[in-house]
């Protein structure tokens, strides 16, 4: 699965990535200081650092010259996207930019309202329209004890169920596509770093377990990707996952 | 450079919509104590006083937002200013460098901590 061309794409006009070689064109790998699979930005220095294996002899790229070395002159081929997710690499080691964390961020809190908004609704309900609070009059010591109605006692379990079932629905989409609607919307996935394929739902569940891991330390985990260099929370490093821009 | 200046004011604006909503949550409702590390120890943590620094700055208290954690406050507005360049210079420095610079500011920010919130007397608790 592969975007189509996106006229706000600011990669747009670059090849995308992993496409077929040409025949006679040597590999050409990253240059000092320049991150695998990362086109650069016209004009932006080149960040650099991540600890990839470089290829010595490459000369660096001059910031705001054409692009090179990422995919090859073209023809005949639509520029693309990064041709996420879920195609995995197209080439070994070519990797697209890893996500900021306010995307990560904005994405999770976007998961947070779907998965939490249609419960709430539930249990709000059950709890104006259903509950009675245990009255005590203490003038004449008469005692009401509150309780609830059948239907708020059905509302609740609603509301669980569909928490429940939100939450494995978004983490389903997580594993098998490497997006939740939230990750979507902000163009970001979670993929395998080995091979850029989606998690599956059992590592993408171990994943969230492991988020736990985040919290532990202080919830420095979830900060993490701020400095890192694969940009990884606790969770990513131990299941071995790194977020990336889709386009 | 306007369009550095329009992702500011969307952090900006955002980071002040949350601020508020923060310190109206926690004037109905307070959680307590967020640190796990303190929860079960008593002992602050570098991060304690983070999200003090927001609900002070929600309620408009800026000297008692910047004494609940000094770092934070500089490294939030770090964030804030980030698309003017620094972000471009953080990614740049080399993962060792950064390393030092996060190991610095922690260590930094738990002598504070300890210094403001003190270690539990002993055979308190």
């Amino acid at each position: 699965m592969s975007y189509p061309p996106n006229p706000s794409n600011p990669y747009g006009g670059q090849p995308g990535y992993g496409y077929p070689q040409q025949p006679g064109v040597p590999p050409q790998g990253p240059g000092p200081g320049q991150q695998p699979g990362m086109p650069q930005q016209p004009g932006m220095p080149q960040q650099g650092g991540y600890g990839y294996p470089q290829q010595p002899g490459v000369p660096p790229q001059a910031p705001g010259m054409p692009q090179q070395g990422y995919g090859y002159p073209q023809q005949g081929m639509p520029p693309q996207g990064y041709g996420y997710p879920g195609g995995g690499y197209q080439q070994p080691g070519m990797m697209p930019p890893f996500a900021s964390w306010g995307a990560r961020a904005g994405a999770y809190l976007l998961d947070a309202l779907i998965v939490g908004v249609a419960p709430m609704l539930f249990f709000v309900i059950a709890a104006t329209a259903f509950v009675t609070q245990p009255n005590y009059d203490a003038a004449t010591g008469s005692y009401e004890p509150g309780g609830v109605e059948t239907a708020g006692v059905v509302l609740y379990l609603l509301g669980t169920l569909a928490a429940v079932g939100l939450g494995l629905w978004v983490l389903y989409q997580e594993g098998t596509t490497g997006q939740t609607p939230g990750k979507k919307a902000l163009n970001i996935a979670v993929l395998r770093e080995a091979d850029g394929r989606p998690l599956g739902f059992g590592m993408a569940f171990v994943r969230k377990l492991c988020h736990i891991l985040d919290n532990m330390a202080c919830y420095l985990g979830w900060l993490w990707p701020l400095w890192d260099a694969k940009k990884q929370t606790f969770a990513d490093k131990i299941i071995s996952s790194v977020v990336v821009r889709t386009r | 450079m306007s369009r550095a200046l329009a992702r500011i004011a969307v952090r900006g604006s955002a980071a002040a919509v949350a601020a508020v909503a923060v310190a109206r949550l926690h004037a109905a409702h307070d959680p307590g104590v967020l640190c796990p590390l303190r929860w079960l120890t008593g002992v602050p943590c570098p991060l304690c006083g983070s999200t003090t620094v927001f609900i002070e700055l929600g309620r408009g208290d800026w000297g008692a937002a910047l004494a609940a954690n000094p770092v934070t406050a500089v490294a939030g507005l770090g964030l804030l200013l980030a698309p003017l360049g620094l972000g471009r210079w953080w990614w740049r420095t080399s993962p060792r460098g950064r390393g030092v610079i996060v190991a610095a500011a922690l260590a930094a920010a738990w002598g504070w901590q300890l210094h403001r919130l003190g270690l539990p007397a002993p055979g308190a608790g």
